[in-house]
């Protein structure tokens, strides 16, 4: 598939500008907050999500993990360097090196929304399939009587309440919402542009023999 | 030559950011994988403490103690001191309890206030009431006690089923 547009018709210099965007978009993302945002009651629990930070609290008490913290903090950087990278071979094309630092990074911010999704998809099935019976037992276990732990877990947005039966003792109702904030829509966005950049820019950049010729002239 | 160094660079460069926070989370906590993925041991006794009794043994019988009931009308109206065990702050959305005295069931009364709020382990009074026609209990005592609290947004609904008893 090429893309027939040419922004050079419209007077501008011969440049990716989707990829432009797309570097600049993926410069900022990280910065911008979570993407998907998880409540058990009003504070009960608390997740917010987004590839870059993970902010869970219980009972309105924090919980960090540190080497979570360590490869958050790394997939902020690589962002980071990726946006750049994005920006400089957007604005050097013809350059040898611009078609490999413009690969580095375009498909993150795609790969990125789908995993997200995919992790919250696994998530809820595995809170609405797997740990209901673990609980059930857990409680039964520690005396609780014959406990029923029902989860109901939107997938991905939605809200719905779980509830823990504990024998005819006692049951505890949460109710759950999810939502997807505007920041996950900007990095569909930002998804999108990349593969619209990325096609875009094998009409711009000289195909890789060349490069490589140019490489090694220099 | 340059192409190639840049495109190993560029992988070394996704490795690094990939392994490179594992060697050092490890390497702060001395090689403990569970140290390093697992939260800290403070936060994790911090939330123990504040689930403790809810999660736990759950709402006990000694936490409702009646003061002297009166009678307005054919309506009885019992005082009660409702002590929280819990560490953290909750609201009593609703209390059903059996009175009996000398161990005959005379009435079912039921929480009188909307909501009553209570801070963590604070004591709380408020009025239980429902119809009565009888004489006035000389020992009352409250059996099959059904209290629905919300703590965080979460209710739990319990029933205790033990005596507590009066003033």
């Amino acid at each position: 598939m090429k893309l027939d547009l040419k922004f050079s018709d419209l007077g501008l210099p011969p440049m990716n500008w989707f990829g432009l965007v797309t570097g600049g978009l993926v410069l900022v993302l990280p910065f911008l907050g979570p993407w998907w945002v998880g409540t058990a009651g009003t504070g009960a629990m608390e997740i917010a999500l987004s590839p870059f930070d993970v902010a869970v609290s219980l009972m309105r008490q924090p919980i960090q993990s540190s080497l979570v913290g360590l490869f958050l903090l790394s997939a902020k950087i690589t962002f980071v360097i990726a946006g750049i990278f994005m920006i400089m071979a957007s604005l050097f094309p013809k350059r040898w090196w611009s078609k490999r630092l413009f690969r580095f990074g375009v498909m993150k911010p795609f790969w990125s929304v789908v995993s997200l999704l995919i992790m919250l998809v696994v998530g809820a099935l595995i809170f609405n399939y797997v740990l209901p019976s673990m609980l059930s037992g857990a409680f039964s276990g520690a005396g609780a009587g014959n406990a029923v732990v029902q989860i109901n877990m939107p997938y991905i947005v939605g809200t719905s309440v779980s509830t823990i039966q504990i024998g005819s003792t006692a049951t505890i109702t949460a109710p759950i919402a999810f939502s997807l904030t505007w920041v996950f829509w900007l990095a569909v966005a930002t998804g999108i542009l990349g593969i619209i950049a990325r096609i875009y820019n094998r009409s711009l950049a000289p195909p890789e023999k060349l490069m490589l010729k140019q490489a090694k002239k220099r | 030559m340059r192409d190639g160094a840049l495109k190993w660079g560029l992988r070394l460069l996704g490795i690094a950011l990939t392994i490179g926070p594992l060697l050092i989370a490890l390497g702060t906590h001395n090689w403990d994988i569970k140290a390093a993925v697992l939260p800290n041991e403070n936060e994790m006794k911090e939330i123990e403490d504040s689930v403790k009794g809810i999660f736990g043994g759950g709402p006990s019988e000694n936490m409702f103690s009646i003061g002297s009931p009166t009678i307005v009308g054919n309506k009885l109206e019992v005082p009660v001191q409702f002590t929280s065990p819990f560490n953290i702050p909750i609201k009593i959305k609703d209390v059903l309890a059996s009175v009996s005295d000398q161990g005959v069931n005379i009435a079912q009364i039921q929480m009188e206030e909307n909501e009553v709020e209570v801070l963590a382990r604070a004591t709380v009074n408020f009025t239980m009431g429902g119809t009565y026609t009888g004489g006035l209990p000389t020992n009352p005592q409250l059996s099959g006690v059904d209290i629905t609290f919300e703590f965080y947004g979460v209710t739990v609904q319990a029933h205790m089923s033990g005596g507590q008893g009066g003033s």
